[in-house]
């Protein structure tokens, strides 16, 4: 009995490493032992790791705060009516809520076309760029060609390029195309996502050839086999690569800043800033309604997706 | 028996889907590939035509040799604008390797699972604004007498200053902007690496005795230095291409305090219609990020740890 000292301790070190859930689990059940009742768990409450690991939680609370108070700040400006825009000190719980703003918004420019370019360009690109992505990662993974290596280096060299380094010649070849202010040449040039061959080739080379096989032993064709055993087994990797691929075309804004001149045609972040810029100061809550149409439904959705997110990410850091 | 295709060559009867694969491989690759042409190759090769010719696009180009070349030890722009982006990137890189590190180390800390959530949320968030959304809100929130920023600087008892209208303090302005966006990505990288570092090392060391400091110093910041690597490079390139904030919210300005790379690249070739002397910025911006790319790497291999477990 009077050994438990020796875990208590144990424990004790291992609440200080303040590592896993796991571990506080464990040196919780081991402090709750009944067997010694004057070990003092009420005095020890208080101990020096759990201040600092409660004073940890409150900073990064206060971070948290911290880094959404801009969007928050911009949705107040939203609701507020034009008297009461940029308040100081600012405003956080707005008394006179309007939506004037947003009238304003969906009226006198035209966002809602803007919007619906800006979800027409992603979703093609998401789709067209998983298709291409899937066809050619396949034809690396698994298919015996010359020129095979060679082919998939040269796709490499592009990521380590960045792309707006090209603005001048691609532009120059878009005009030639006759694309320029059109979406499709947001769309085009979006299509083939180097990261995502690279992603979806490494994926497909874990799954077992024994599949293939068999399916192939069932008379399957090569789009037989993606369709109904390389598309769902890598289901996450692909999801993956079509958040990745959609975020960043949903908010890009150097492409459409250099291809779409008309109003009517370009994407919603760059309508805003149009509209900032050109009217000088004027339908300035027209600015903060659209920023906060664009906002919340990214934060939304980034909660909802987060894990995908989030290794998605990661993916793509790493592939550049 | 798809599955041994080089071994398969010698059999005959087994050699038929194996030359049979190249026209399939082909036409799946088509699509990605057509494309690459068009949207990578032409325009790697046409940056090196167009750096040799005088064009403004709307008159025919004609062949100018190495003028546009020659034309870099000249222009009187060009010293500035790459000392503006060597400090704007090595300002944020520093701060994105700090920040991003601790703010991870914090997180993978905090007990309760609520708070982590919170703060994980909030730290990436940002991340996934797009970057002109950024841009615009930043203009308003660092803005002298409106801005909420500035308003709580003073309130703590600072002297803020006029963050995108001053010579001197406009980069910085736009390195608070920049950190503020994109510390969720290097945040997320520090993260994984974390993860990755076995419970059991600090367990043993703390056992035996080892403070939390060196527990840090001697476990977790060599086990992390592949992540601090990519980090670095990532962010470092990143900064390279820096393009939105200057142009929303400075529009290079003051005078040409805050012109970037980038800026300065399009600004030569859609707003003065150099587009020879534009590729050539461009060229030599691959030029430098390619160097220091190299020897990232090169002094990375004396620090990195690449773990073997």
């Amino acid at each position: 009995m009077s050994a438990s000292n020796l875990p208590a301790r144990a424990a004790e070190n291992l609440r200080a490493a303040g590592r896993s859930e796991d571990t506080e689990r464990r040196s919780v059940a081991s402090t709750a032992v009944p067997a010694e009742p004057h070990a003092g768990y009420r005095r020890r409450f208080w101990t020096r790791a759990r201040i600092l690991r409660t004073a940890l939680a409150v900073v990064f609370v206060v971070v948290g705060i911290l880094m959404l108070a801009p969007v928050a700040w911009v949705v107040v400006q939203s609701v507020e009516p034009a008297s009461q825009q940029f308040e100081v000190p600012p405003v956080w719980f707005p008394h006179d809520m309007t939506l004037q703003s947003y009238r304003t918004l969906f009226t006198d420019v035209p966002f809602v076309m803007n919007v619906l370019n800006s979800l027409l360009v992603t979703t093609s690109v998401v789709v067209g760029a998983a298709i291409t992505s899937v066809l050619a990662a396949y034809a690396f993974a698994r298919l015996e060609f010359r020129g095979r290596e060679a082919l998939f280096v040269l796709f490499l060299a592009a990521l380590t390029l960045p792309s707006q380094v090209e603005a001048v010649p691609e532009f120059v070849v878009v005009k030639y195309l006759h694309l320029l202010n059109t979406q499709a040449s947001l769309v085009f040039p979006a299509l083939v996502q180097v990261f995502g061959i690279f992603l979806l080739r490494q994926h497909f080379r874990t799954i077992p050839k024994d599949l293939e096989d068999s399916a192939t032993i069932d008379g399957a064709g090569h789009l037989a086999i993606i369709r109904h055993v390389m598309i769902p087994l890598s289901w996450p990797a692909i999801s993956a690569v079509m958040i990745i691929t959609g975020q960043y075309i949903w908010n890009d804004f150097f492409w459409p800043n250099l291809f779409i001149i008309s109003e009517g045609r370009t994407t919603a972040p760059l309508a805003l800033y149009t509209l900032q810029a050109s009217q000088g100061g004027g339908p300035i809550g027209a600015v903060f309604a659209g920023l906060s149409v664009l906002c919340v439904p990214m934060v939304i959705g980034f909660i909802v997706f987060q894990r995908r997110l989030m290794a998605g990410i990661g993916y793509r850091g790493v592939s550049r | 028996m798809l599955s041994a295709p080089t071994k398969a060559r010698s059999k005959p009867k087994r050699a038929r889907p194996t030359r049979r694969q190249p026209l399939i491989a082909y036409l799946l690759l088509s699509p990605a590939l057509v494309l690459y042409i068009a949207f990578v190759g032409i325009p790697v090769v046409g940056i090196v035509v167009i750096s040799f010719v005088q064009w403004d696009l709307i008159s025919p180009p004609h062949f100018v040799g190495f003028a546009n070349y020659r034309h870099l030890v000249h222009d009187n722009q060009l010293g500035r604008t790459l000392a503006n982006t060597f400090l704007f990137d090595i300002m944020t890189t520093t701060l994105h390797v700090i920040l991003g590190m601790g703010l991870a180390l914090g997180v993978t800390t905090i007990r309760s699972r609520v708070v982590r959530y919170w703060a994980r949320t909030a730290i990436v968030t940002p991340f996934l604004l797009s970057a002109g959304v950024v841009a615009l809100v930043w203009s308003y929130l660092l803005a002298d007498e409106t801005g909420p920023f500035n308003y709580y600087l003073r309130k703590i008892g600072l002297q803020p200053p006029n963050w995108l209208a001053s010579g001197t303090w406009s980069l910085p302005g736009l390195v608070i902007i920049d950190v503020w966006a994109t510390i969720g990505f290097t945040f997320i990288i520090f993260l994984v690496g974390l993860q990755g570092i076995p419970d059991e090392l600090h367990e043993a060391a703390s056992i035996d005795g080892a403070s939390a400091s060196s527990r840090f110093r001697y476990i977790t910041l060599p086990l992390l230095s592949t992540s601090t690597f990519i980090a670095s490079v990532v962010a470092f390139i990143g900064a390279f291409e820096i393009f939105t904030w200057p142009l929303v919210d400075t529009n290079g300005g003051p005078g040409i305090a805050t012109q970037t790379v980038l800026l300065y690249i399009y600004r030569e070739a859609f707003q003065n219609y150099l587009f020879g002397y534009s590729a050539v910025v461009s060229l030599l911006n691959v030029v430098i990020l390619v160097s220091f790319v190299i020897v990232m790497s090169l002094v990375a291999r004396r620090w990195v740890h690449y773990e073997r477990v």
